[in-house]
């Protein structure tokens, strides 16, 4: 009964007529949520515990999923984790990153993701807590197309590897097979040091590598190094503005003269490339007047005062040393 | 867009003299399907009239307590029966002058006549709690659906049922107690009907629901109520005459009634003597069967020439100055006997005999085996009437939180 029905409304203790009479209108049966006795307080419960457990249920996960998504909570100490890449990075490696720090292994998951992207070999690192405390990461490592000879500040000479975005780090978990089967990029200009490092023309030469590497793996695999001395990094339309890479001897057949280079154009690598494997290099270098001891292939021709380069490929006797 | 509507929940409750019953079920495609169902001993009714409330209220809280773990639902709604002479029923009627400008009598007509015959008033100090709807007539000629038709003067009829006020509020209130509303009364005779006869056998049909401790009648002619009533005599009678008779415990009677007991008395009855426990050992008593059936066919005689001379009262009543016969051609279906003392042997050549109608046993039809039996004609009935007569309010849609309660319930 309404606020309005039950003070101004029809009183109950009058007779109002016989539609009064109904027993819906006699008893307005009003009950109680919870029956007085026993057998009412079991059913009460029952039919109520439905909904405290479901109200449970959402506390319990609530709590879980805040646990899980706040990066804040420090990781519980010890806890072993889970570890999955697309690289070369050793779990040891993590568990050095975890442990390594003021904070020790009590750091945050945000700590520790900050902490492994610190690295230059890791692209992105995804940081989880799993509901049973332990540790869920997941490296995007990046993608090594060639190496370089690094001087550091003191020591020796060390050899450091290069993405296609012109990062530069130590090759961790990198076999020494694929490190030397990696095209050394030589004759360039450079800034800083260590993973500061900045290579000149890296613009250029890192996607022309990735695009090898991906598309044309069988000539990049032969490819022992890219210089960029006539590279001009940013102004790579100038005429004149080439790619000279190296070309592996050693596996080539002795029974003809050897391909020692190709020389690219930075202008138009992407069409060069595509030209590659329909050239007949094997055939040219068998015929009966390749009687050079070398060869070098110039897949454009290139005219300092005209640009665009004209592709046309061709084999030139490689100059001697 | 139509909000898809969810199947309705319905719990009924038969609080009868010997056993209360309980049923839940659920309403899809206007049939019942069980869901649960619970029985117990009935504590605090005698001869259908409560003498210990407190008793009856922990009684019926068990039997909803029962059937709510066996159903896995919560009962909020229940339908509650009417049966005994607490229950009375009368016929009114609403009477409307069809306006004289067409003669035709319209949906406002047929309103204004249900209004009238239900602003009779009841007797004093008794609360109205069910209208059944009895034949529309228009210019004394019955009719099913007045509107459209022609004629002056438009009669609607009801069966209406009674119960004293101080009962009335005791029943609600006991059920009020145990945080149920009740949704609505049946007609316990009425229900049992709704259970055992077809539309067909309603044309002319006396169902007789016999309990324990009331014997309920209902009488149909024409596919509507005519009548009903109900006396306070049932089978705990028997076992109570068998036991004086016999001069042994009301146990001892109850146990030979259900075994020995016959409501027809045959000479060769006599001849047979049966043993109480059949060891013949110490202790062991042996009784005459013809005694005993003799006890009950009496008793059975007379609890249906009291049915027969009610029915002619009433009838009496309904139609003064024509001499009312219950014959074949007045009740073509004959009689259908249900109700926990249809189950003594020989009842219905019993009754066929007393009455002089045709007579069966009504066995309710319902999907559940353990229900087919003349004892939960009633409570079946209930389902059905209350499915029929007085739909529960559609349900809405179940929230989420609510579809995760279910997961976890037990």
């Amino acid at each position: 009964m309404g606020f309005f029905d039950r003070f101004l409304g029809k009183r109950r203790d009058a007779f109002m007529g016989p539609a009064d009479r109904d027993w819906r209108s006699l008893v307005p049966q009003e009950v109680n949520r919870v029956p007085e006795d026993d057998i009412g307080r079991k059913r009460a419960v029952r039919s109520r515990l439905p909904l405290v457990l479901s109200i449970l249920f959402f506390v319990a996960l609530g709590v879980v999923i805040y646990l899980s998504v706040d990066e804040s909570v420090p990781v519980a100490a010890g806890r072993s984790f889970r570890y999955k890449t697309d690289g070369f990075l050793p779990a040891a490696f993590v568990q050095k990153v975890i442990s390594a720090g003021v904070e020790g292994p009590a750091k945050n998951v945000r700590a520790i993701k900050a902490d492994l992207e610190t690295d230059n070999q890791v692209l992105a690192a995804d940081v989880r807590r799993r509901a049973d405390g332990t540790l869920e990461i997941v490296l995007r490592e990046r993608v090594a197309v060639a190496k370089i000879a690094s001087a550091p500040p003191t020591g020796p000479m060390v050899v450091r590897l290069v993405s296609p975005d012109g990062q530069t780090f130590a090759g961790t978990g990198y076999s020494e097979q694929t490190i030397r089967s990696l095209p050394e990029i030589q004759d360039f200009r450079s800034t800083g040091s260590g993973d500061q490092l900045a290579i000149e023309g890296i613009e250029v030469v890192g996607p022309f590598l990735l695009a090898a590497r991906t598309s044309y793996e069988r000539f990049y695999l032969q490819w022992a190094s890219v210089s960029l001395r006539d590279c001009f990094g940013a102004q790579e339309d100038a005429p004149g503005s080439n790619l000279n890479v190296t070309v592996r001897t050693a596996a080539q057949p002795t029974d003809r003269p050897p391909l020692v280079g190709i020389i690219f154009s930075t202008a138009n690598w992407r069409k060069e490339l595509a030209l590659l494997p329909r050239i007949k290099i094997e055939e040219y270098l068998r015929m009966p007047n390749a009687t050079a001891q070398a060869y070098v292939l110039k897949l454009s021709i290139q005219n300092r005062t005209i640009s665009p380069p004209v592709p046309e490929p061709r084999l030139v006797p490689a100059p001697l040393r | 867009m139509t909000p898809k509507l969810l199947p309705s929940l319905i719990a009924v409750i038969d609080i009868g003299t010997h056993k209360t019953v309980s049923l839940v079920g659920q309403m899809i495609n206007g049939k019942a399907r069980m869901l649960g169902f619970s029985e117990r001993r009935t504590d605090g009714v005698v001869k259908g009239t409560v003498i210990d409330l407190e008793r009856l209220h922990r009684c019926v809280h068990e039997v909803v307590n029962d059937v709510e773990r066996s159903s896995g639902r919560s009962i909020e709604h229940v339908y509650l029966s009417l049966s005994g002479p607490a229950a009375e029923g009368e016929r009114i009627k609403g009477i409307h002058a069809i306006p004289a400008h067409d003669g035709k009598v319209t949906a406002k007509d047929v309103t204004d006549a249900i209004a009238s015959a239900k602003r009779l008033e009841p007797p004093a100090g008794r609360a109205t709690l069910l209208y059944m709807r009895q034949p529309t007539t228009i210019d004394g000629r019955a009719v099913a659906n007045p509107v459209g038709m022609a004629g002056k003067r438009l009669e609607v009829h009801f069966w209406r049922v009674t119960m004293e006020e101080g009962n009335m509020r005791m029943r609600v209130g006991m059920v009020n107690g145990m945080s149920i509303k009740v949704q609505d009364f049946i007609l316990a005779s009425h229900a049992a009907a709704c259970a055992t006869a077809s539309d067909s056998d309603k044309q002319g049909v006396l169902v007789v629901d016999m309990g324990a401790g009331t014997t309920d009648w209902i009488l149909y002619y024409k596919e509507h109520i005519l009548c009903a009533g109900s006396i306070p005599v049932g089978g705990e009678h028997m076992t109570n005459d068998l036991s004086v008779a016999l001069r042994i415990s009301r146990e001892t009677a109850e146990d030979l009634k259900l075994r020995f007991g016959s409501a027809m008395h045959r000479e060769a009855d006599a001849n047979q003597t049966i043993w109480k426990d059949g060891d013949r050992g110490l202790g062991d008593q042996q009784f005459n069967r013809g005694t005993i059936t003799q006890v009950l066919s009496l008793r059975y005689q007379e609890t249906f020439e009291y049915v027969k001379k009610d029915i002619i009262q009433h009838l009496e009543q309904l139609f003064p100055g024509h001499a009312v016969k219950l014959d074949q051609y007045f009740l073509p279906a004959g009689i259908i006997l249900t109700g926990g003392s249809a189950n003594l042997a020989d009842a219905a050549e019993a009754v066929h005999a007393i009455m002089q109608l045709p007579t069966r046993i009504g066995v309710p039809t319902f999907e559940n085996d353990s229900l087919r039996k003349p004892e939960y004609a009633g409570v079946v009935g209930l389902m059905t009437a209350a499915i029929t007569d007085s739909p529960p309010p559609v349900r809405r849609p179940r929230g989420f939180l609510a579809s995760l309660k279910d997961l976890f319930r037990f």
